[in-house]
C-alpha cells in the first residue's frame, strides 16, 4: 500500500510475476503504475507491506537484487555532456559488467545505434534516448526487465525492434514487467497481463482468461449471396449463439467468446442452399476488455453486465 | 546507519570520477583557482607595501599567511557547487536512474563528496604550486609551512562540501538548494568576521550599541567555530601559526568528523525524502 497525504495510490496491491513470462501492466493515467513500479524498484517506500523479488525481501538485499534487474523508466533522464559509449560505459562500470565495451558494442548493434556510440546524447533524437536507455537496461543481462512505457517514444520501425529484443531476451529466460498505453504491443507481447484503476489490480490474468472474465464475446460476421427469416432462426438456435442480427446480405452472430462456430455456421447456410461469401471471427481485444474494465469504476462487469 | 563496504566505495568511486571528469572538463575550477591565486598575489602585495612603508612586517610566515584567504575562495567554491548537487541529479530525474542499479544513498553521498574533492584537490594543487612561486618571486622566501597550511585548507573544503551535500539533499531544487548555502554562508561568515574584528577591538571604544551585541556577537562566534567549515579551517591555521602541532592535528580530525556526520546526515536525508524528482 502507498499513501500520500489522505491520497490512497496503490492500494492493497498483490501482484505476481512469474519466472520466464512476459507481464503486461495496464491502467488509465493516474491508476497508480508507476507508484506500484516505483515500489517494486525500491524507489518508492511502501506505506505497508512488503516486495519480494527472486524470493528475497528488497530491504535485505536492495543492491544485489538491483543488480539483477534492467529498467527502462516512464521517463528519460541522461547526463547530456557524455557520448553514448561513455554513458553505457558508466553503467558497465557501476554495475560491473565483464568485458563492458564488448557488451556495450554488441547492445547498440543489436539496437541500431553503433554510429551514435560517439556522439554526444544532447543531440540524440527521443528515439535515440529511448533505445540508449534500453541499452542500459540490458547492459549487465539482468533477469528481470521492468519497462515502464518502453516504446512511448519510437516509430514504427523502433517498435518492431525494441518488441523483437523483448521477445529475445525473454526467450533467453529474462522476466519482464512491462506497463504500456500501446494495448496492441501489450496484446502481442505479453503472457499475461494485470489491470489497474485508482490504486486497485481489478483484474490479473492471461488475455483469453480476462476475456472471459469480463463475459466478453465473439462476433462472427457472415456475408452471404441471400437471407432468410428461416435461416436466421436456424442459427439463434445452434447452441452457444446469443444473439442474431442482419443487415443487407450480412449476418452478425454473437456467441460466447471461447466458441468458434464458424464451420457449423457455414454448414447450416448451405443446408438452406445459400452460399457463403465471407466469414470472419473477431474476439474482444485488449482495448476493449481495457476500456470495459476501467469504465466500469474498477470493477469487473458482470457476464449478463456485459451481454450485447 | 550501514557501514561503507567494499562495493559501495567502487560505487562510489566510479560516480564521483564520473563527477570530476565533467568538473575538470568546464572552466569553472581553473578560473577559481585562478581568482584564487590572485588574491593571494593581492594579499602578498600588501605585505610587500607594509614593508615598504614601514621597513618590517609581523607575519609569521607570508607564503602560508597567503594561503588562507584563497582556500576561503575555495571552500566557499565547492559549498556552492556541492549544494547543486543532489539537488539537481535529483530535478533531472538521473538520481533515480542510479537508483535502478545497484547505487544506494551511502555509496552515492559518498561517491559526490569524492567528486568535490577531487575538484579540490585540483584547486588546492595549483595553489600549492603558484602560491609559493609568488612568494619567492616577491622576495618573501617559502617556507614548508605552506603544505601544513593547504592541508587545513582540504579539511575546510571537506566541511564546507559536507555541508554543501547536506543542504542539496534536503532541498526542493537546485535554485533553492544554491540559495540556502549562499544565505548560510553569508551569515556564518559575517558572524565570524564581525567576531574576528570585536577580538581586537577595545569594547570601551565601541558605541553603546556595539558594546551590548558584542557578547552576542561573541557567543555565535564560538558557536561558528564549530558549526562554520571556515571555523575549522581558522582555527587550524591559527594552531599552526602559533606552531600548536597537537591542537593544529585536532582542528583537522574534527573537520574530518564534522564531515562525517553531515554526510550521515545527508544520506539520512535521501533516504526520507526519495529519490524522485
Amino acid at each position: 500500500m502507498k499513501q500520500y497525504g489522505t491520497k490512497l495510490a496503490v492500494n492493497d496491491l498483490s501482484l505476481h510475476v512469474n519466472r520466464g513470462e512476459i507481464y503486461g501492466f495496464l491502467g488509465p493515467n493516474g491508476a497508480g503504475k508507476s507508484t506500484a513500479i516505483g515500489m517494486i524498484l525500491g524507489i518508492v517506500r511502501a506505506t505497508r507491506g512488503t516486495v519480494r523479488l527472486f524470493g528475497k525481501s528488497m530491504s535485505d538485499d536492495c543492491a544485489g537484487i538491483r543488480r539483477r534487474i534492467g529498467v527502462v523508466g516512464e521517463l528519460q533522464h541522461f547526463y547530456p555532456d557524455m557520448t553514448g559509449q561513455e554513458y553505457l560505459r558508466f553503467f558497465s562500470d557501476i554495475y560491473g559488467v565483464p568485458r563492458g565495451l564488448d557488451r556495450i558494442t554488441e547492445i547498440l548493434g543489436r539496437l541500431d545505434l553503433p554510429d551514435a556510440r560517439n556522439i554526444q546524447i544532447s543531440a540524440y533524437s527521443k528515439g535515440m534516448q529511448q533505445k540508449l536507455a534500453f541499452a542500459r537496461a540490458l547492459l549487465h543481462a539482468p533477469e528481470f526487465l521492468v519497462l515502464d512505457e518502453p516504446v512511448s517514444s519510437l516509430d514504427p520501425y523502433g517498435i518492431r525492434q525494441v518488441r523483437e529484443m523483448i521477445l529475445e531476451e525473454n526467450a533467453r529466460g529474462t522476466t519482464v514487467l512491462m506497463s504500456s498505453h500501446l494495448l496492441s504491443e501489450v496484446e502481442r507481447t505479453c503472457h499475461r497481463i494485470g489491470i489497474m484503476n485508482r490504486g486497485v489490480l481489478i483484474v490479473e490474468d492471461t488475455l483469453d482468461n480476462v476475456r472471459e472474465q469480463l463475459g466478453a464475446h465473439s462476433t462472427i460476421l457472415i456475408e452471404v449471396d441471400r437471407i432468410s427469416s428461416e435461416l436466421l432462426e436456424a442459427i439463434l438456435k445452434v447452441p452457444g449463439v446469443d444473439a442474431v442480427g442482419s443487415s443487407g446480405n450480412s449476418i452478425s452472430v454473437t456467441a460466447a467468446c471461447k466458441a468458434d462456430l464458424r464451420a457449423e455456421l457455414s454448414r447450416l447456410i448451405s443446408q438452406f442452399g445459400f452460399t457463403v461469401i465471407s466469414l470472419e471471427r473477431r474476439e474482444m481485444d485488449l482495448e476493449e476488455a481495457f476500456v470495459s474494465v476501467t469504465q466500469n469504476g474498477g470493477k469487473i462487469p458482470a457476464k449478463e453486465e456485459a451481454k450485447p | 546507519m550501514r557501514r561503507l563496504g567494499g562495493h559501495e566505495l567502487r560505487i562510489a568511486s566510479i560516480i564521483g570520477a564520473r563527477g570530476f571528469a565533467a568538473s575538470v572538463s568546464g572552466l569553472a575550477v581553473y578560473v577559481v583557482a585562478a581568482i584564487g591565486c590572485l588574491v593571494s598575489s593581492q594579499v602578498m602585495k600588501t605585505y610587500l607595501g607594509t614593508i615598504r612603508e614601514n621597513g618590517l612586517i609581523t607575519v609569521f610566515d607570508p607564503s602560508s599567511s597567503a594561503v588562507s584567504a584563497p582556500a576561503v575562495v575555495a571552500a566557499l567554491y565547492l559549498a556552492v557547487v556541492s549544494s547543486l548537487s543532489v539537488a539537481r541529479d535529483r530535478s533531472s530525474g538521473t538520481l533515480e536512474v542510479l537508483f535502478y542499479g545497484p547505487v544506494n544513498e551511502v555509496s552515492y553521498v559518498v561517491g559526490k563528496y569524492i567528486e568535490q574533492m577531487l575538484a579540490c584537490g585540483v584547486i588546492l594543487g595549483f595553489y600549492a604550486i603558484v602560491i609559493p612561486l609568488q612568494s619567492m618571486l616577491a622576495g618573501l622566501g617559502s617556507s614548508g609551512r605552506v603544505w601544513p597550511t593547504l592541508l587545513v585548507a582540504l579539511g575546510g573544503a571537506s566541511a564546507a562540501v559536507s555541508l554543501g551535500i547536506l543542504v542539496s539533499s534536503g532541498a526542493r531544487s537546485a535554485r533553492s538548494s544554491v540559495t540556502i548555502m549562499v544565505g548560510l554562508l553569508t551569515v556564518l561568515l559575517v558572524i565570524q568576521g564581525a567576531n574576528a574584528i570585536l577580538d581586537g577591538v577595545d569594547l570601551a571604544t565601541l558605541p553603546a550599541a556595539l558594546s551590548y551585541a558584542s557578547p552576542l556577537i561573541s557567543a555565535a562566534g564560538r558557536v561558528c567555530a564549530y558549526v562554520s567549515p571556515f571555523g575549522y579551517m581558522a582555527q587550524g591555521m591559527n594552531a599552526l601559526a602559533r606552531g600548536y602541532i597537537i591542537r593544529y592535528a585536532g582542528f583537522l580530525a574534527a573537520s574530518l568528523a564534522y564531515s562525517a556526520i553531515l554526510l550521515v546526515l545527508a544520506v539520512a536525508n535521501i533516504r526520507r525524502k526519495g529519490v524522485k524528482a
